[in-house]
């Protein structure tokens, strides 16, 4: 089935439109259809065959390696962006090749043993229409939503299909047909795309009844940071400007404001942030100065995810993500990211960007009210300035209460915090921290609860700071004298305890820092290089398809005489018979090769109208064995008879259309 | 040979065949390759199971030419002197005499070929390629027309040794006669309720006349490319994957005759695609020698002959 004059030109030019790649579809486009035009023909065998098909698929191999590296999120649209191209020496061959189709074989390992038996036989196809269909798949990629797009891709069907009709169907039978199938195709295609979204709208409603406007969550329970303290899994390594020796670094994940039975809730939605000038930077603030750098990498095994900031950002660049949200306690989350990511972040280092207080940085939860009342008594808090309000805390956390990772159980108490502030006196920061707040905010102190990272341990393998899981930590936020600042009332050894709580094992510290490293060569070194140098990978392939190709030396140019080489092959005979046959394949019966006259005419027979069309060509096939087969042939007068029985019948021959 | 002989051609086929179908009802098809042996001067080999006609199909043929006939019942104590014949001492004259055996007729029923042992099968190889037999040293010819119908139950069948594939080789046909359709075997009831038709058969033609008839097919015309067309057939059998021995040059030569054969008994005086086709399945098929593991998987010497026709483009 070989595709229609100027069809591959056409649907080339058409993925080149669609794709914008106008002017290298343009140079397809005339080479493919050039083939129609020269005169001379390469005869490839099956095993040149495979050359072009093992450089296709090396070609096909760069693309995916190419598209990986460096934009693994849209690696499946580039690759089938790039498909025409890709295939392009293998349609290329086939259409300046003489038999005008390939080997089977050409195409599999297992066959290609079989080729070299020469034992099986082939199967040659013609990938003409299979490559058009690659040039339609690729088009969409560009997702063009007009309805021009849907019509093309249809009329390229019709063109396509309008030579291999079956010619019993009358036209407008077929024409019927085939609007039929276009109609079924758009219906059944918008009924898919109104069932996706519908589908979609009910899981969205579903997922709000847990969480309010994002997938994210965005609350906390009390308990959560307890577990990852547990883990000294490293999954965050930064790199301060300003470093100073055996400083902590807070890092700033999320905020919350509103607490009840034991959850934190944040209060506020994100919001996306427009990126700029490039697709890496993002502006989160108006830039001020001084201004002071950071640069971290962590890894993901999910596409979205919440950075780990610190206090007063400006701006984030060298992020590769589609789309940053931020909410207003300076939370950001990126979505569709790589497994690497790699952000570098202007900061100032206080809190002056954190929404302003509200009312909900002001209520206590009516459980825990008791115990926050007691302490607010005892402390008499509320009779001094705020300051002192801060010291008195501190002091009050410092003196009465330990640190510790193991909760000793409930005991005859409401919640787990008020069992924190009575009985246990002790606990992780999560418990300090809450309870902070609560007692701040009963204090006519604006308070909220954030939770983030402790950067503080060196590592000498990077030089830089790591940050284990269990480095969690959470925190209060306080607004005092018109500005917010972070407040921490944790006793400052517990990073230490920590650290003696869960021992750091050095060979998966090392396993891990390798693993970054590899992964950076990957995202990072890899991808400038491809970016830079991986058209030039094309070079040394299409030389070596071009050597292998002389050293083979099988390659030979023909002139082409005719219409096809094959005609030497056919029977020399002039016989006017032919004529019917001819006629009868057009009405849409083939014979196969194999296939004598009078078994194939035993075959449609009954596709006559005409009964007596039957004996009549019987009679016509008889003469017309004795003038191919008989030694004497025919006699002058009985071929003048015979070409006007032949021209006779043929115009009464006429079978029966559906 | 202008046209009008190869009506006479045609004229005694349609005798022998008209003949013949008085006793043997529905295998107007096997007759006709029968014939077409019989007149290509090659032999013939009946394979089917017991009681489908094949004997009683060799014993119409023999009772409607006029020609001496002969038939031997093969088992496994048969000798090859029980074919050949057999030099005895005359004691009045002091003399080996020479007997000969039944294999010096004109027609000759090996009735159940395969209960014999290889041996005395092959004692028939000599006689059946060269219408020769060379006993105690001298050479005897058999009769100008020597013509053997074999019959054998199917090679699965208990206490049989197969045909080795030599003797195989020299029949030009294997045909397979099957079970007739009921209306038919309902009429060979009716026929035989009193007495069997065939002892009613007489002869309807002579030996000379089977002679001419011989002499006419081996004039039949052959275009170039349908000798190409035949040699391609037979090629690839020799190629085929799955067949560990392939056909002979003899079956090209049988395949040739047969047709011509066909085109006598057509009224043509040449032979046609069409004629290649009908026959090639009988003439090639029973010369193949599959490969163990074809055979297990279901593929049978017919279907390689039919896969082999539908792979080569045809004359026309």
């Amino acid at each position: 089935m070989k595709a229609p004059r100027l069809f591959l030109g056409a649907i080339v030019l058409f993925w080149g439109w669609q794709v914008q790649t106008i002017w290298i579809a343009i140079a397809l486009a005339l080479i493919l259809e050039s083939s129609h035009m020269v005169k001379s023909k390469f005869v490839f065998k099956p095993s040149d065959f495979n050359k072009f098909f093992d450089v296709c698929m090396v070609f096909f191999a760069g693309i995916i390696v190419i598209s990986l590296t460096l934009e693994p999120e849209k690696a499946i649209l580039i690759i089938l962006k790039w498909l025409p191209l890709v295939f392009f020496p293998l349609i290329t061959a086939q259409e300046f090749s003489v038999n005008g189709t390939i080997d089977s074989r050409a195409f599999f390992i297992v066959q290609r043993k079989r080729l070299k038996a020469d034992i099986y036989d082939s199967k040659e196809i013609d990938i003409s229409f299979l490559y058009s269909l690659f040039c339609i798949l690729s088009s969409a990629t560009a997702n063009s939503k007009g309805p021009l797009f849907f019509v093309i891709v249809v009329l390229f069907f019709v063109w396509g299909l309008w030579q291999v009709r079956s010619r019993r169907v009358s036209f407008f039978l077929w024409m019927f047909c085939i609007f039929i199938t276009i109609l079924l195709g758009y219906v059944g295609h918008n009924a898919i795309r109104l069932t996706r979204i519908k589908i979609n709208q009910w899981m969205m409603e579903y997922y709000a009844g847990y969480y309010a406007d994002n997938p994210f969550k965005n609350f906390t329970a009390l308990g959560e940071i307890g577990r990852l303290k547990l883990s000294d899994k490293i999954i965050l390594r930064v790199w301060f400007q300003d470093y100073i020796e055996d400083k902590t670094y807070r890092l700033h994940t999320s905020s919350y404001t509103g607490f009840s039975k034991s959850n934190w809730f944040s209060g506020y939605g994100f919001k996306s942030v427009e990126n700029g000038h490039d697709k890496t930077f993002w502006q989160i603030n108006p830039l001020v100065n001084p201004r002071k750098k950071m640069t971290a990498y962590f890894r993901s095994s999910r596409e979205n995810a919440v950075l780990t900031l610190p206090s007063g950002v400006l701006t984030i660049s060298e992020i590769k993500a589609l789309a940053l949200k931020k909410n207003a306690m300076q939370s950001v989350r990126v979505e569709k990211i790589p497994s690497l990511i790699k952000y570098v972040v202007s900061y100032t280092g206080n809190l002056s960007y954190d929404a302003p207080p509200s009312d909900m940085d002001l209520q206590v939860p009516g459980n825990e009210l008791p115990g926050i009342e007691k302490i607010i008594e005892e402390l008499s808090l509320d009779k001094i300035s705020d300051q002192e309000i801060l010291n008195t805390i501190r002091n009050y956390f410092l003196t009465e209460y330990t640190y510790s990772l193991d909760l000793k159980g409930k005991q005859d108490q409401a919640t787990p915090l008020q069992n924190f502030l009575n009985s246990t006196k002790s606990g992780h920061c999560e418990f300090f921290a809450t309870a902070t707040t609560l007692l701040l905010r009963k204090a006519k102190i604006p308070a909220r609860y954030a939770t983030g990272y402790m950067a503080h341990e060196y590592s000498l393998l990077g030089n830089h700071l790591i940050v284990r899981q269990r480095d969690a930590h959470a925190w209060s936020k306080a607004f005092i004298n018109g500005q917010w600042i972070n407040f921490d009332t944790t006793p400052p050894q517990f990073l230490e305890m920590d650290n003696q709580k869960v021992e750091t094992s050095i060979i998966s510290d090392f396993f891990s820092f390798l693993g970054f490293k590899l992964s950076q060569l990957r995202h990072e070194t890899g991808a400038k290089l491809m970016n830079q140098y991986g058209l030039w990978l094309i070079l040394p392939l299409g030389l070596t398809l071009f050597l292998r190709l002389r050293r083979s030396n099988r390659i030979k140019r023909i002139k082409l005489s005719g219409k096809s080489i094959d005609d030497t092959k056919q029977n020399p005979n002039d016989s006017p018979f032919y004529l019917i046959e001819t006629k009868i394949v057009q009405q849409g019966f083939p014979r196969h090769s194999y296939e004598t006259y009078s078994s194939w005419f035993a075959r449609i027979m009954h596709h006559f109208d005409n009964e007596n069309l039957n004996n009549e060509l019987q009679i016509l096939l008889q003469v017309h064995n004795r003038y191919c087969f008989s030694s004497s042939g025919l006699k002058k007068v009985e071929k003048i008879k015979f070409n006007s029985d032949i021209k006779n019948i043929l115009e009464r021959l006429i079978i029966a259309r559906i | 040979m202008d046209e009008l002989n190869y009506q006479w051609g045609h004229g005694i086929f349609k005798r022998l065949a008209a003949n013949m179908e008085i006793v043997i009802k529905g295998q107007k098809e096997c007759i006709r390759y029968i014939l077409a042996g019989l007149a290509s001067s090659g032999h013939i080999l009946l394979e089917d199971n017991p009681g489908t006609g094949k004997t009683t199909l060799a014993k119409a043929l023999a009772k409607s030419i006029d020609v001496d006939f002969k038939r031997i019942q093969f088992t496994p104590d048969l000798l090859p002197s029980d074919i050949l014949g057999v030099s005895i001492f005359d004691p009045s004259q002091k003399l080996f005499k020479f007997h000969n055996g039944p294999v010096f007729t004109n027609i000759l029923l090996a009735d159940e070929i395969n209960r014999a042992s290889p041996r005395t099968q092959s004692a028939l190889l000599e006689s059946m390629a060269e219408g020769q037999v060379s006993i105690d040293g001298t050479i005897l010819n058999l009769e100008k027309m020597f013509f053997v119908i074999a019959t054998q139950n199917p090679v699965e069948s208990s206490g049989t040794y197969p045909l080795p594939e030599a003797q195989m080789d020299r029949f030009a046909m294997q045909l397979k006669l099957g079970y007739v359709a009921r209306e038919q075997e309902v009429a060979i009831l009716s026929e035989q309720q009193e007495k069997h038709p065939i002892h009613t058969l007489s002869p309807c033609v002579t030996l000379k006349e089977i002679l001419d008839l011989r002499f006419m097919v081996n004039q039949v015309f052959i275009a170039k490319e349908l000798k190409l067309y035949m040699v391609d057939i037979v090629n690839k059998t020799r190629e085929q994957i799955g067949i560990s021995l392939g056909a002979s040059p003899r079956a090209t030569i049988a395949l040739m005759k047969t047709a011509q054969a066909l085109a006598v008994f057509d009224n043509q005086s040449f032979i046609t695609s069409d004629h290649i086709q009908e026959i090639a399945v009988s003439v090639i098929a029973h010369r193949l020698v599959l490969d163990p593991q074809s055979s297990f998987s279901g593929v049978t010497p017919k279907s390689v002959v039919e896969d082999i026709l539908r792979s080569i483009p045809v004359p026309v």
